[in-house]
């Protein structure tokens, strides 16, 4: 029960406002949804009385106050904190009112301006939660489904299963997979699956992704290898085959590039830098990968200030600042989170977390503008950051007070925001090998010379179009573009092809 | 070894950042960036007024943030705010290994004992910052405090001191502590101290010392 109430505060922090009693039963309760709509009044009842049960506890202990009531005497819930203060979740049965001693020491943000303009967006709460973290399963012999649970309630955006390919091979996959989906999607949360395709059972992994690709909770990234490619074309190809029926999108890792955690949340992708991941031995189970994620929209800062870098550089440095402003009451309440919560604390898990400062909309394949402008600014834009960052951490280190500040240049993905732009670029479309083998050679170079500005390179994002008769005719699109180009990471949308 | 006095620390930082770019030895750290060094340089300031006046000037700059007075308070008289960074010297001086190295010891033992020469305090904790994977281990290794004149003093000792970026917390850090300590005593802060085993500055830093040096010359 004591999930309920989780699940209760998750939604109202989520939402930031009051809601009605109506819209937390119909969120918080799949059950209670799915009753009333079987006409099963009485066992819908229960649940609404349940829940309302929680409703009422949540407010004598102070956690919730009734912030109004609708016309129909409905009540309206808020979470009870006075401005200076925070909540803190310290385990699955304690809630605490903390003041944010810090908050008096911490100066203004410096992007509320930009923010007003619509040019930066923040991904969730910079103090309360982190963005995403990396479970390393093959270390791991616990409930994942527990554990992933209580993950969720401190991070923002997505979770990856590392190592998630034994996890795959076992009879249970499939129920494992409802239950994480269960508890990711309610809240627009990810939980990617990390399976390395060298090492699957072929028909349990094929059967498995039949069955949950649909889920919206989690999605699936595949990691490949030339070797793979060679050996598991036949895996391959059946998995195109049913992203492909699906209309949906595949994403792949390329290993031979990037063995590493390569993960997409829904502000884009995330990674480790390699010689940190490779040179930490001793890795913790449950490993932040990054804390915060600033997001800006490039476009409306063109609308505003065009092409004036100057005054981007002001930008990149307030977002940096800002980070820096929230990095240690975040770091303080996730360490706080984490050593009541999470087994096997390892007081390093965020040793290799970063922030990321994600671009929208930057132009780069936009006809009307100057590509070799676009790039220039990426680039500097960069250098900056990273030197940044690197002061950062030498001054507090000198000072006596080590922060290991981390920053990461990446770009956002739509779904980071509803009010990003419009985006103009037009995404990199196939028709099929030999349109692909003429037409592409440009763009991939464009993509892989930003590639080289972006910590952990970009995603790159093919759109599959025209028609397909079966999947090895995908599987040779894909084998050609590993081979060729060698991307870290890319997905393959087949929302607009005619297969079969 | 070297020795600067000076009445101020503003006076005393420009004057050590003058005497290593002109004297300190130059050479390649571990991280490949070159640095000039002077190995054991004593610096002594006698007069508190001004003493966060190098913080500062450090904190005007738009290039960096510099934290705050507040925060560096913080850093050195809080043992609960250990978990905002990777080490605390607050904890270690008030809670380390569960013993509170002010309250307990030295405070007990001025007041008993004014002229004593044990009242230290340690920062270096060796059953964890020797472990070899440790990343970072703190640059302020001791603290002593000795009441003479009527006045309390102290020296801290700092085995690796980035000069430009790192001195200007450090001597604010001695002062909050050792004003901690004599409004505890209710004696007047008489000198404060730093001994660096290693005073450095690194080259980049060199265009940015320049301008803080050649100031109110």
């Amino acid at each position: 029960m004591q999930h309920l109430k989780q699940d209760i505060i998750s939604l109202l922090e989520q939402k930031g406002t009051e809601v009605s009693t109506a819209d937390i039963l119909n969120s918080v309760s799949k059950e209670y949804v799915k009753l009333k709509l079987e006409g099963k009044h009485n066992e819908a009842r229960k649940i609404h009385r349940n829940i309302l049960y929680h409703l009422d506890m949540l407010v004598k202990e102070h956690i919730l106050k009734v912030a109004k009531f609708g016309e129909n005497g409905q009540k309206y819930f808020v979470i009870n904190v006075s401005s200076g203060e925070a909540l803190s979740f310290i385990s699955s049965s304690k809630y605490r009112k903390q003041l944010e001693e810090s908050l008096t020491l911490m100066p203004p943000i410096p992007i509320e301006g930009y923010e007003h303009q619509g040019i930066v967006l923040k991904l969730g709460n910079l103090t309360q939660r982190m963005n995403s973290v990396v479970v390393l399963c093959d270390k791991y012999s616990g409930d994942l489904v527990s554990v992933a649970k209580n993950l969720l309630f401190m991070v923002d955006d997505c979770i990856c299963l590392e190592n998630f390919t034994n996890e795959a091979n076992k009879k249970s996959a499939l129920s494992l997979l409802k239950k994480l989906d269960k508890e990711s999607s309610p809240y627009g949360k990810k939980i990617c699956l990390s399976i390395n395709l060298s090492d699957v059972d072929k028909g349990r992994l094929l059967e498995l992704v039949s069955q949950a690709i649909s889920f919206q909770g989690i999605t699936f990234v595949f990691g490949i290898d030339k070797q793979s490619l060679i050996e598991k074309s036949d895996l391959i190809s059946g998995l195109l085959e049913i992203y492909a029926k699906q209309k949906m999108t595949i994403y792949i890792k390329n290993r031979d590039k990037f063995d590493l955690p390569y993960f997409i949340g829904n502000a884009g992708v995330y990674s480790f830098r390699q010689d940190e991941w490779n040179s930490m031995k001793d890795k913790p189970i449950f490993i932040a990968c990054s804390q915060s994620t600033i997001i800006i929209d490039v476009k409306k800062f063109y609308d505003n200030y065009g092409f004036n870098f100057a005054r981007f550089r002001e930008l990149l440095m307030n977002v940096s600042k800002t980070f820096l402003s929230t990095n240690p009451i975040q770091r303080k309440k996730l360490r706080d989170y984490f050593k009541e919560n999470i087994p096997n604390f390892h007081r390093d898990f965020l040793e290799l977390s970063r922030n990321y400062i994600r671009l929208w909309n930057f132009g780069l394949l936009e006809p009307e503008l100057e590509k070799e402008k676009v790039l220039e600014i990426i680039r500097k834009s960069k250098e900056k950051i990273d030197e940044f960052a690197r002061v950062q951490d030498r001054i507090f280190n000198s000072c006596g007070m080590p922060i290991r500040f981390k920053l990461a240049l990446n770009q956002a993905s739509k779904k980071s925001g509803e009010s990003l732009s419009s985006a103009k670029f037009e995404q990199m479309r196939i028709e099929g090998i030999n349109p692909l083998i003429e037409s592409i050679d440009e763009r991939m170079q464009e993509t892989s010379k930003i590639s080289s500005y972006f910590d952990g390179g970009v995603h790159v994002a093919f759109k599959r179009v025209g028609k397909a008769k079966a999947s090895k005719e995908l599987f040779n699109e894909i084998s050609f573009l590993v081979k060729q180009y060698n991307p870290a990471f890319f997905s393959y949308e087949m929302e607009g092809l005619e297969y079969g | 070894m070297a020795e600067i006095k000076a009445k101020t620390a503003s006076e005393a930082w420009k004057k050590m950042l003058k005497f290593i770019m002109s004297e300190g030895d130059s050479y390649k750290d571990g991280r490949d960036k070159i640095c000039k060094e002077t190995i054991n340089l004593i610096v002594t300031v006698e007069n508190m007024a001004g003493i966060l006046a190098p913080l500062d000037s450090l904190s005007k700059s738009s290039k960096w943030v510099y934290p705050s007075a507040e925060e560096i308070k913080k850093s050195i008289l809080y043992k609960d705010n250990s978990s905002e960074y990777y080490y605390n010297y607050g904890k270690r001086a008030f809670y380390m290994d569960r013993i509170n190295q002010i309250d307990d010891y030295v405070i007990p033992l001025l007041k008993k004992s004014p002229m004593s020469k044990r009242a230290i305090v340690i920062f270096f904790a060796a059953k964890r910052d020797t472990l070899p994977l440790r990343k970072e281990i703190p640059g302020v290794i001791m603290i002593d405090f000795v009441i003479r004149n009527n006045k309390l003093c102290s020296t801290m000792v700092i085995r690796s001191n980035d000069m430009f970026y790192g001195w200007p917390a450090n001597i604010a850090q001695a002062y909050f502590l050792t004003k901690y300590v004599a409004d505890e005593l209710n004696y007047p802060i008489g000198t404060i101290t730093t001994f660096s085993n290693s005073a450095h500055i690194f080259e980049e830093q060199f265009d940015d010392i320049k301008k803080i040096v050649g100031k109110g010359k």
